[in-house]
């Protein structure tokens, strides 16, 4: 009886072993999906970014040339400007 | 019995067996786990190494879209962002000149001003306040014509967009400066002769609004229409000013010599509105030593502009 008993501990504790190495396996394989998902989302972010700076200097190109005496003129404010400030 | 003795027996092997296979099962997977664990500590090692050096180069290229977004606001509406410039840019000229009235500062202002033109000679004066890294003021006229009256080849009404271009200030000195015709007839004369000269400019600059006159022969000229007139011009929203200084080019100025010494007898105040003649080639001979000489004696030089302490309303 005493060797049944210990028997069927045995064969519980092995069941109960394996259940917990299956639960990790699984577990750690979400935990790299999540953090891979998680980079995914940055690099798809740096992208989207990347784009928005090259359309916005692109358009500042074009206002540039479209207004070029209108720059010019901003350019002489912005220097005699500057030129004050630094006197002060 | 004996028989029962050995199935039993039996039946505790084939446990034992089974017993064996679970737990070389379990220390198998436990060591796999192991290895699993270790594979993903690693991964996990990897992803937030990875996790950080993006998030880096996001927040990077943030921070470089947020500077464009910033000129992209600057350029889009040029008109706007100039003004907001010229504003500060005369907001720190009118500190300064406070500074300088109540002794705070020890710096001195030259406004340098041409009255009478354009000319053709206007573009040799041009030259040589880009030369000098100077804005002047300009109290300009229309009588004399579209087309120089120095050079008749030469289209003098094209100067107006100069001065803009070049960041001077236009200021308006009526359109006939015409002292001996009826200028100083009536306050209605002569203000018809300011609102004629601001449309010019406005016309021939593409929207340019002055704020700021002087009377032609200077404010004395006008004797009792003086106060009618000033009134109308405040009304208007228009300051005035006359000069504190010269090199006595609106008279008869025949050399170099002569100009230096109305310019060594003028030039003594911390804050000076020098008066000049664009059409005068003595004052256009000595400029750019004039200047030179202004910066020697600490002068800054400025364009005027409608809340000068210079600028009376």
């Amino acid at each position: 009886m005493k060797k049944v008993i210990v028997i069927l501990t045995s064969i519980i504790l092995c069941l109960s072993i394996g259940a917990l190495v299956y639960l990790g396996i699984i577990y750690s394989s979400y935990l790299g999906k999540y953090n891979r998902k998680d980079i995914k989302v940055i690099e798809e972010n740096i992208k989207k970014t990347e784009k928005e700076i090259v359309e916005g200097k692109e358009e500042i190109e074009k206002i540039k040339t479209d207004n070029k005496e209108k720059v010019e003129l901003l350019e002489v404010w912005k220097k005699e400007l500057n030129k004050v400030k630094k006197d002060s | 019995m004996e028989k029962r003795v050995k199935q039993g027996k039996k039946g505790f092997l084939i446990c034992e067996i089974i017993l064996l296979i679970l737990i070389t099962i379990s220390v198998v997977g436990c060591v796999f786990l192991y290895g699993k664990v270790n594979d993903y500590k690693k991964l996990e090692k990897e992803y937030k190494s990875d996790n950080k050096k993006f998030s880096n180069i996001l927040k990077t290229k943030g921070d470089e879209l947020k500077g464009v977004q910033k000129d992209l606001n600057y350029y889009r509406d040029l008109d706007a962002t100039i003004e907001s410039i010229k504003t500060e840019y005369f907001a720190s000229i009118k500190t300064l000149e406070e500074d300088i009235k109540s002794g705070k500062s020890d710096r001195k202002i030259a406004y340098i001003t041409f009255d009478d033109g354009p000319y053709y000679n206007t573009y040799r004066v041009l030259n040589i306040l880009d030369e000098n890294d100077v804005k002047a003021t300009f109290f300009t006229i229309s009588m004399n014509g579209e087309y120089c009256y120095d050079n008749k080849g030469v289209r003098c009404y094209d100067l107006y967009k100069e001065y803009v271009k070049r960041g001077h200030t236009i200021a308006n000195h009526t359109y006939t400066h015409g002292i001996r015709y009826g200028l100083y007839n009536s306050a209605d004369s002569f203000m018809n002769a300011i609102d004629r000269q601001e449309e010019h400019i406005k016309n021939m600059t593409g929207g340019y609004k002055t704020n700021i006159m002087r009377f032609p022969g200077g404010s004395s000229q006008a004797g009792g229409l003086k106060g009618p007139i000033t009134e109308r011009l405040r009304e208007k929203g228009y300051g005035w000013v006359d000069w504190t200084a010269q090199d006595g080019d609106g008279k008869a100025l025949y050399s170099n010599e002569q100009a230096w010494g109305n310019i060594y007898s003028s030039v003594n105040d911390n804050i000076e509105v020098i008066l000049l003649h664009d059409y005068n080639t003595v004052t256009t001979n000595i400029l750019g030593d004039f200047i030179k000489w202004l910066k020697e004696n600490g002068y800054e030089c400025y364009p005027l502009f409608y809340d000068s302490v210079m600028v009376s309303k």
